[in-house]
């Protein structure tokens, strides 16, 4: 029946309208002059002789063939539907023949610019949910066409989204926001406070050294030999300057990351409706950002002592990415006390109720972390800086045994823990983090093992989502093949929709 | 360790472990070699370039360029060749799998109602050998498509009518 509603017109395999060329050519031809626009102006400025025309006559040889090869590419393009399936065929050496399901098109966008409508043409991109690659543009097509084609792709949709909606309990939906929390100033405070201020740091450090080798490079002069006898490092007392020096550069830090929360975060607002969550914020550059909560696929939550101390925490919902929220994925809530992260979890998720899984990592998980973060770079510190340092440099080795604490704490505090809806992995030492899925919405699923961890029996098990990814490291073969089984069935055996 | 959970009873579960995996077409050895060949010459260039550049005219610096060429080509070809005995994929009712890799082994599984589209592509290199690659993507970003390369033609086409056969079906009822 279904298949009757297919237009005609789509069922053989077509080209793009005519016009499509001009497209394609202009198109390429642009490409081709950012390319190569910096030869461009060597030959224009250079003398002409023979090893300047010998680089024309190759350019141009080179042009054409892109040139000729982008034609030929609009002769070697078709799309038809059959079977309710999109086709898409294209590629002049890299041959390539695509099929989408019609249900699966979450869009057919019309566009024209002047040529177009000279034409009485417009260009088609079909997009499905997920990442920009998964989008097909028609670079030209007549606009009762395309016009048609999109009405069957809604038409279809709607059908499907109608079928639904009947599966699911009708529920109204309404757009009546409820504020849930609002930061007040002493919130934005204390956000500020409990930053991670060794970042701020990092940024002032590297800005300092630029600039230093900036002066450098203006004064033709060793400006840290000059540094060096000015300050004079060689006194006992200079232990203080550079304890001072620290304290400085620590508050200064402080206030630039604190002064940054301000800006960002002044006045924020998270609001919640039956189906949606909305966040506002900002003094001078306000931001509003919604998301549909059956789109949000992970529920991140995070904490370091200080915010545990004030007892709230940091939540980052992460949305199935899509055309139309123009990329904005992730809603990143600052200061979120800890009955409100509960109550938005709630109502993100519903029917939570996590409990341990008994799931545990393998302890050489310590090792492998200590050798790769640990030993390797220490190693590689101390070789680097050998020459600067002498044998100081061997100080660098201490980083070895606090790596080795620093992942052993880390190893103790993973838990994996779910419930008939949910997964959940809590981990961490200093900042600890909680991130929850549905296990429906997992997109695929991977296992993967080094040889060692092959060697083992042992391998880390990747879930990929639509908003993001989970990894748990270490597991168990038999382990990670029960947990990769019962998230299939969880995925396979559900009708709901992971968007 | 205790797995058994209240959630459900998992050795009832279609079990992953025990899928019989399809291999890839032979000519998938050829292409990988040929492949492998191509980036051995090119690291041959690249540490040629470097020699040149740098003046390293000297016997010992030229002996172990030419002996880390040697061992890199090895290793490559090696690779080569032992991936296609890694590689494989199975088709189950409702999901796909496909498992590579020989230094980091990987096991890919897809719910076929999580696929949004497949695609057949083919280089000059894999028309001249008649092999396809089959790609197939979800809304997961790239870390989560799947590509299988070096199938043959009819392989390809068949699993693509089938994939996109299921897609398109789990939309219905």
């Amino acid at each position: 029946m279904r298949k009757n509603n297919t237009p005609d017109i789509f069922q053989t395999p077509r080209r793009q309208a005519q016009n499509a060329l001009i497209f394609i050519v202009l198109r390429t031809l642009g490409r081709l002059l950012s390319q190569l626009w910096p030869f461009l102006l060597i030959m224009l400025f250079s003398n002409p002789d023979y090893s300047s025309l010998f680089y024309i006559i190759i350019t141009l040889i080179f042009s054409s063939v892109v040139l000729i090869t982008s034609i030929i590419s609009y002769f070697r393009f078709y799309y038809y539907i059959k079977d309710d399936k999109l086709h898409i065929e294209q590629g002049v050496f890299r041959r390539s023949q695509s099929s989408v399901s019609v249900a699966r098109i979450q869009n057919v966008q019309l566009e024209d610019n002047l040529i177009h409508r000279f034409f009485k043409t417009v260009s088609a991109s079909v997009t499905t949910a997920g990442s920009s690659e998964s989008e097909f543009v028609i670079n030209s097509m007549d606009r009762g066409e395309a016009e048609q084609l999109r009405e069957f792709v809604l038409q279809r949709k709607k059908s499907l989204e109608q079928k639904e909606e009947k599966t699911e309990v009708k529920e109204a939906k309404s757009h009546d926001f409820q504020q849930l929390f609002q930061l007040s100033f002493s919130q934005l405070f204390k956000v500020g406070i409990s930053q991670n201020h060794f970042r701020a740091i990092g940024i002032m450090m590297g800005a300092v050294a630029y600039l230093l080798s900036q002066a450098q490079e203006v004064f033709r002069q060793d400006i840290f030999d000059w540094a060096y006898t000015f300050v004079g490092w060689t006194n006992q007392a200079d232990y203080l300057i550079i304890f001072l020096l620290v304290l400085i550069l620590f508050v200064l830090a402080m206030m630039i990351s604190m002064i940054t929360v301000f800006f960002t975060y002044y006045n924020l607002r998270l609001e919640i409706s039956r189906d949606q969550v909305r966040l506002r914020q900002g003094l001078i550059r306000r931001k509003e950002q919604t998301a549909q909560l059956r789109k949000i696929q992970i529920f991140d939550w995070s904490t370091n002592p200080i915010r545990r101390m004030m007892n709230f925490v940091t939540v980052i919902l992460q949305q199935a990415s899509s055309t139309e929220n123009g990329g904005q994925n992730t809603l990143y809530i600052p200061g979120c006390a800890t009955d409100h992260q509960e109550s938005l979890l709630n109502s993100v998720f519903k029917k939570i109720n996590l409990r341990p899984s008994g799931l545990q990592l393998h302890p050489s998980m310590v090792w492998r972390y200590t050798l790769f973060r640990g030993l390797i770079p220490a190693m590689l510190a101390v070789g680097a800086s050998y020459n600067l340092f002498g044998y100081y440099a061997l100080f660098f080795l201490l980083w070895v045994p606090l790596s080795y604490v620093f992942n052993r704490k880390l190893y103790q505090s993973w838990r994996v823990e779910w419930d008939e809806e949910h997964i959940a992995i809590k981990r961490g030492v200093w900042n600890y983090s909680v991130s929850i899925m549905p296990w429906y919405k997992i997109q695929s699923i991977e296992f993967k093992q080094s040889r060692f961890q092959h060697r083992r029996d042992l391998g880390n098990l990747w879930l990929y989502t639509a908003g993001g990814n989970l990894m748990i490291p270490y597991l168990e073969l038999a382990d990670a093949y029960k947990l990769q089984n019962l998230i299939l069935y969880k995925a396979e055996s559900t009708k709901k929709s992971w968007m | 360790m205790d797995f058994t959970n209240e959630l459900i009873d998992w050795s009832r579960l279609p079990q992953v472990q025990e899928v019989q995996f399809a291999r890839l077409s032979t000519n998938f050895r050829v292409l990988s070699m040929i492949r492998a060949s191509i980036s051995s010459f090119f690291w041959a260039v690249v540490i040629l370039l470097a020699i040149i550049f740098i003046q390293l005219w000297d016997f010992y610096y030229i002996l172990g360029a030419i002996l880390f060429w040697l061992i890199l080509t090895g290793f490559l070809l090696l690779r080569a060749w032992k991936l296609f005995s890694f590689k494989g994929y199975a088709l189950r009712e409702h999901d796909m799998l496909y498992k590579s890799g020989w230094i980091w082994k990987r096991l890919v599984a897809v719910p076929y109602n999580r696929i949004q589209h497949v695609e057949v592509r083919r280089g000059p290199l894999e028309e001249l050998l008649e092999l396809r690659k089959l790609q197939i993507f979800t809304a997961g970003g790239s870390a989560s498509d799947l590509s299988i390369s070096g199938l043959a033609p009819e392989q390809a086409e068949q699993l693509r009518l089938f994939i996109s056969e299921k897609t398109g079906l789990d939309e219905e009822e």
